[in-house]
């Protein structure tokens, strides 16, 4: 049994940001896509 | 009384036989017009005048009636007409005259010939004011822009000469003043030296040439013996080097300066260039108080635009690479439902804050628009039809989710029954979908066996299609079994509270779509698919196979049936017509059919005129399994029954639902010995009545 991924209170505020800025509502997979590929990595 | 008035007598001039000719053509022609106007033109030629007066017995000549018109002419006149000669009276006797009717102000000639439209005079061309240049369109848009270096310069030399132009104008305004009040002050002193007075002290109070109020400075008196605050009330603000002028107010006049405590004079302002002087000897003389001149502004630079201050972009710090998606999802679900400034509805996401809300009114009118349609509806047409959202615009899609969210926060008026990618919501007063043959709740207790058998199913969504053979029962009720084949077709719940969820079947072969309800599984009962009532009874009979394919759509599925000839048999119905009563009818299908499921007469002859069982007794499974081994077995070979496998399990699922294992479960595992497997024969059961409790 893998263990279960923790995310940190960084990536909810990367993800809250995300939210805010967008005028349209994003999909779980957006979310997921945008941790996996944050700007500064991108 | 009633008069008549005759002709009026005319007189006649010419000679005799002339006025006697003239009398008999005016006879004539007043004849003619007996029923004219008197002053209308009566016309006759002078021909045919003649002609009459000669048939009468007048023999004249047209010269003669020509002559004698002329030397009547206030009675006759002579007109010529085409080359012909008329002679023209009236019946009054005089000749005709022209007249030219007054019709300039009937109602004709107004409305017909209007007045020409008076030519406007020409208006001057009107100074437009020039409007100050801080309010231009244009001049406010480039003020955003830095200016360069020249527009600077050129801003800043004429401030600087508009400065100085006043400050010479306020320079030489105030020499006028002080010229003014010396000499006047030089002939008051004059005057009093001739007459040997002394000059009256000044009014401090009196308004002073040229005073203007200025901001007062403070004065502290330091060193006092006793705390002695001196106010200046005049504004001291520019002296004037002239100390011999008494004209001027002096605020601490009676004082001699010796007695007076140094005074420290704090300008209020750092631009009042403002100075005190106080004479030694002399009471304070304080010249009039002229402004001082205007500081140079310095040239309107604009501040540079405001730089929009964003928060700093906080990066994700967890490197998620080693995880799947799922868990990633699964870890984000987690964190931000639990977070009040976001906004979830199924797998969409946003800040709560950003999504539109929505009045008492609109939540009314989306909840009587789906009990004025009497079904379920999708998010779609609420949005579309109630909200007036359109389809494709950009805020359409954010329109759909304040839907889903704000209606999920409605828990006492709207029920989710949709799927991700159609999301029906339902009220609680509409209409059950399907059978009302049996409750819900029934219909649950009687899947209630699935609980087991589809406890270790596939994956929702993870099948794209089930074969299944249609038993009576659920052709009956118009059902479906929710087991591990239909589990692993059909969408699980979006919500986590979701109970049922409201499909779409398309029927290609028959260009229809059925609204199908799936009730989930509860702990205690088993989930089922029903509303296909119609669609059986229009297209199948039980034991027709049936095919479910899914979409890309988890919430539309396709429905089809092996078609084939036409055939024809003596099927099995339950009569509801008078009592209960199950009945063999000639019956005529066009599906696929898997025979061993095929209730007919000629399988099962002694099914006819049975009655369904009490609704006690079909509650135990084995009880409906005993009786139908009284309804189908064969009692040749011994006491009890004997009846095959899939006969038994064709007609047990007449009054309830039984599966395959179930029943295969209550045949092999009866304690009480009543049900047996035949050792002679394939797959045959047997069973002594009596013996099950």
């Amino acid at each position: 049994m893998s263990v279960p991924i923790k995310l940190s209170d960084e990536d909810i505020a990367y993800l809250l940001s995300l939210l805010r800025n967008s005028s349209q509502p994003l999909t779980t997979q957006a979310l997921v896509d945008a941790l996996r590929n944050p700007p500064s990595r991108s | 009384m009633v008069t008549e008035a005759g002709p009026t007598p005319i007189e006649f001039s010419g000679t005799e036989p002339q006025r006697r000719l003239a009398a008999r053509a005016a006879d004539l022609l007043r004849g003619r017009g007996r029923f004219m106007a008197s002053d209308a033109a009566i016309r006759v030629s002078v021909a045919s005048l003649v002609e009459v007066l000669g048939a009468t017995g007048d023999q004249t000549s047209e010269a003669d009636v020509v002559a004698m018109i002329g030397a009547n002419a206030e009675v006759f006149a002579l007109e010529q007409v085409d080359g012909q000669q008329l002679i023209v009276t009236t019946r009054s006797g005089h000749a005709p005259v022209a007249r030219s009717p007054q019709r300039e102000h009937d109602f004709q000639s107004r409305f017909t010939s209007p007045r020409p439209k008076p030519a406007a005079p020409v208006e001057p061309i009107r100074e437009r004011p020039r409007v100050d240049p801080s309010w231009a369109t244009l001049a406010a848009s480039l003020g955003d822009l830095p200016p360069d270096e020249e527009e600077e310069r050129a801003a800043a030399e004429e401030a600087a000469e508009a400065a100085r132009t006043a400050a010479e104008d306020a320079a030489a305004r105030v020499a006028a003043q002080l010229a003014a009040a010396a000499a006047a002050a030089e002939e008051q002193a004059a005057r009093h030296a001739a007459a040997g007075t002394t000059p009256p002290t000044p009014d401090f109070a009196a308004p002073r040439l040229g005073t203007v109020p200025a901001p007062q400075p403070e004065i502290v008196v330091e060193e006092a013996p006793a705390p002695i605050e001196e106010d200046v009330p005049a504004a001291p603000a520019v002296l004037v080097e002239e100390p011999e002028v008494p004209a001027v107010a002096a605020p601490v006049a009676p004082r001699p300066v010796e007695e007076l405590p140094p005074v420290e004079v704090v300008p209020v302002e750092d631009d009042l260039e403002a100075d005190v002087i106080v004479a030694d000897e002399e009471p304070a003389v304080v010249a009039p108080v002229v402004p001082a001149p205007a500081p140079v502004p310095a040239p309107a630079v604009p501040a540079p635009r405001p730089t929009p201050v964003r928060p700093a972009l906080v990066l994700p710090t967890t490197d998620v690479s080693a995880f799947d998606d799922a868990a990633i999802a699964a870890a984000v679900g987690e964190r931000l439902r639990a977070d009040a400034r976001v906004a979830h509805f199924g797998n969409q996401w946003m800040a709560e804050d950003r999504v539109p809300r929505f009045s008492r009114g609109d939540l009314r009118r989306m909840k009587d628009y789906i009990q004025e349609q009497e079904q379920p509806l999708t998010d779609e047409v609420l949005a579309q039809d109630v909200l007036g959202g359109r389809p494709g615009t950009p805020d359409f899609d954010l329109l759909r989710f304040a839907v889903n969210f704000r209606l999920s926060r409605e828990h006492r008026d709207f029920d989710f029954v949709g799927t991700n990618d159609q999301r029906f919501w339902s009220t609680s007063s509409l209409p059950q979908i399907g059978t009302t043959r049996r409750k819900p709740n029934e219909l649950g207790t009687d899947y209630r066996f699935l609980l087991e058998e589809a406890a270790s199913a596939a994956a929702p969504r993870s099948s794209k299609a089930v074969d299944h053979v249609l038993t009576f029962f659920e052709y009956y009720h118009g059902l479906l079994p929710y087991d591990a084949e239909l589990q692993a077709l059909l969408p699980a719940p979006l919500l986590p509270d979701q109970r049922s969820v409201v499909l779409t079947f398309e029927t290609p072969q028959s260009y229809t779509t059925y609204l199908v309800e799936l009730r989930y599984p509860t702990p205690n009962r088993g989930g089922y698919v029903l509303g296909l009532d119609d669609f059986y009874a229009e297209n199948l009979v039980p034991g027709a196979l049936l095919s479910i394919t899914a979409t890309e759509n988890d919430g539309h599925y396709r429905a089809e049936y092996l078609p084939v000839g036409n055939q024809s048999a003596r099927l099995l119905e339950l009569d509801e017509r008078r009592a209960l009563r199950y009945v063999f009818r000639p019956t005529t299908y066009a599906c696929g059919v898997a025979d061993e499921m095929l209730i007919s007469e000629e399988r099962f002859p002694r099914l006819g005129s049975e009655r369904p069982l009490d609704e006690k007794l079909r509650r135990r499974p084995e009880s409906v399994v005993a009786a139908t081994f009284e309804r189908i077995g064969d009692q040749s070979d011994g006491p009890g029954y004997l009846a095959p496998f899939q006969d038994l399990f064709a007609a047990v699922n007449i009054e309830r639902p039984f599966s395959e294992a179930v029943l295969r479960a209550i045949l092999d595992n009866d304690e009480t010995g009543a049900f047996a497997k035949d050792p002679d024969r394939e797959d045959a059961y047997t069973y002594v009545p009596g013996s099950p409790s």
